[in-house]
């Protein structure tokens, strides 16, 4: 059943309905409040919050947008409102990190983590920090385009801005993650120096 | 290092496919030219994939959770609104006469203690006259014709309005009335407010004044529970109606 549907059972007072939409839509709400405000505990409640206020204004939602893009609207503004009154927190959560070292790590010595897969935790572990300590404008966005998959025009309904700030705040967010997975020593690509001019481009869509 | 800002936002509307057909031929030009930039296109690249591979489940019970939640909330309260005031001219009377109520309670006139007597009930009685659409625990909304004329300049400068920080040359129900247009006005930080910027815009003494639409207001009320909207008498929202934002800074 469509969204639409769902919404309008939902709003009449059918339950099961609205569950059907906490179920289909709770993993990308989940994450967004997880990358927007670092914190698990945290981001369960408040993803739970952002279902029941959607619980609460089904009545006024005119679909003159996707039931989706409503959704991540309000998730998105409960967890600003959130990180405005924590004073938006400049450490990275250890709660989130100490989980993902205890799960890299829960092998017995004698059966150690291929080299390869050990590289491949280290390098999520470095992009969760680097991803965790970038601006949340620019978790917010990332986590909207490439988690949930939201277009642009969507991302520009959600957060309420053109689509011209959305493709910048992108390019902003992507540069700066990047820069602090370089200084960090996570990128080992070649210099400059060793690409031949008219190489092999990695150009693909 | 390529010190070509330009194209650092073209790579990233590439791998959005987001680029226009004259950017994407801009951008395969200078990556012919430049490694510098063939190689942050593959970070990038790289970002992207490991970004998509941070996903985390939500925890078993979070459904349930909700539900539960869910279930306990009062199914026919009404869906919480943006505080509205409607103003025609029996209200714009009945607000001269608080704002005369006001000005004895200020010290501005004689008989201060007889005017601070009266400014206290006021605010006393404010919490009671609050109309029963803002309230959201409260059964179906009453009509906002349905509020008493004498309760309206109440609910207008209800305790915890800061009328005393209020830009000074700005009367929001008359700029509502004289511009056909509602007017929100919001006690915040303007730079909390990332979504006006590039909206026209003009300061005014403790404040500024921004180009908005409905749509704005409305979105704004999601996230401000004391946003205020003034509109003029008989005003049907419509998305794309103009309307003013006036945020006075915290």
């Amino acid at each position: 059943m469509d969204d639409k549907r769902l919404v309008q059972q939902a709003a009449a007072g059918d339950t099961a309905a609205f569950e059907t939409l906490v179920e289909r839509y709770q993993q990308q709400v989940y994450h967004l409040a997880l990358r927007m405000v670092n914190n698990e505990a945290d981001a369960q409640d408040l993803a739970q919050d952002a279902f029941v206020r959607a619980w609460r204004g089904l009545d006024s939602f005119q679909f003159t947008s996707q039931f989706s893009t409503w959704l991540y609207r309000l998730t998105s503004n409960i967890c600003i409102d959130f990180l405005r009154a924590q004073k938006r927190r400049k450490a990275v959560s250890l709660t989130m990190l100490r989980d993902d070292e205890d799960s890299q790590w829960d092998l017995p010595d004698s059966d150690p983590l291929p080299e390869q897969q050990m590289i491949a935790a280290e390098e999520r572990e470095a992009l969760s920090k680097a991803f965790a300590a970038l601006d949340p404008e620019f978790r917010q966005v990332l986590t909207l385009r490439i988690v949930n998959g939201c277009s642009y025009q969507q991302i520009s309904q959600i957060l309420g801005v053109a689509e011209g700030t959305v493709k910048s705040r992108l390019s902003r967010a992507r540069e700066q993650l990047r820069k602090k997975m370089a200084a960090n020593g996570n990128f080992s690509g070649a210099s400059a120096s060793n690409c031949q001019k008219g190489g092999r481009l990695d150009v693909q869509k | 290092m390529c010190k070509n800002e330009k194209m650092l936002l073209l790579l990233s509307g590439h791998l959005d496919g987001c680029n226009t057909a004259e950017e994407e031929a801009l951008l395969q030009a200078h990556l012919a030219e430049c490694p510098d930039c063939r190689r942050i296109l593959t970070e990038y690249e790289k970002i992207d994939a490991g970004i998509a591979g941070l996903t985390q489940a939500p925890p078993a019970n979070f459904t349930a959770n909700v539900m539960r939640a869910v279930q306990a909330e009062p199914r026919t309260a009404a869906p919480k609104k943006p505080r509205r005031f409607s103003f025609g001219f029996g209200t714009a009377v009945a607000a001269v006469a608080a704002i005369f109520l006001l000005a004895v309670g200020s010290g501005k006139l004689p008989q201060l203690g007889a005017g601070r007597a009266m400014l206290n009930d006021a605010a006393v009685k404010s919490a009671d006259a609050e109309p029963a659409e803002f309230a959201a625990e409260e059964p179906a909304a009453a009509a906002e014709t349905d509020t008493p004329a004498a309760a309206e300049p109440e609910a207008m400068y209800a305790a915890g309005t800061q009328l005393n920080r209020m830009p000074a040359n700005v009367d929001c129900a008359a700029l509502a009335r004289a511009e056909n247009r509602p007017v929100g006005l919001l006690y915040a930080d303007p730079a909390e407010l990332p979504e006006l910027d590039g909206a026209p815009s003009l300061p005014l003494d403790g404040g500024t004044r921004y180009e908005v639409t409905q749509k704005s207001l409305d979105a704004l009320a999601l996230r401000f529970d004391d946003l205020q909207v003034f509109e003029p008498e008989g005003y049907l929202p419509e998305e794309d109606h103009p309307a003013y934002l006036i945020v006075v800074e915290q």
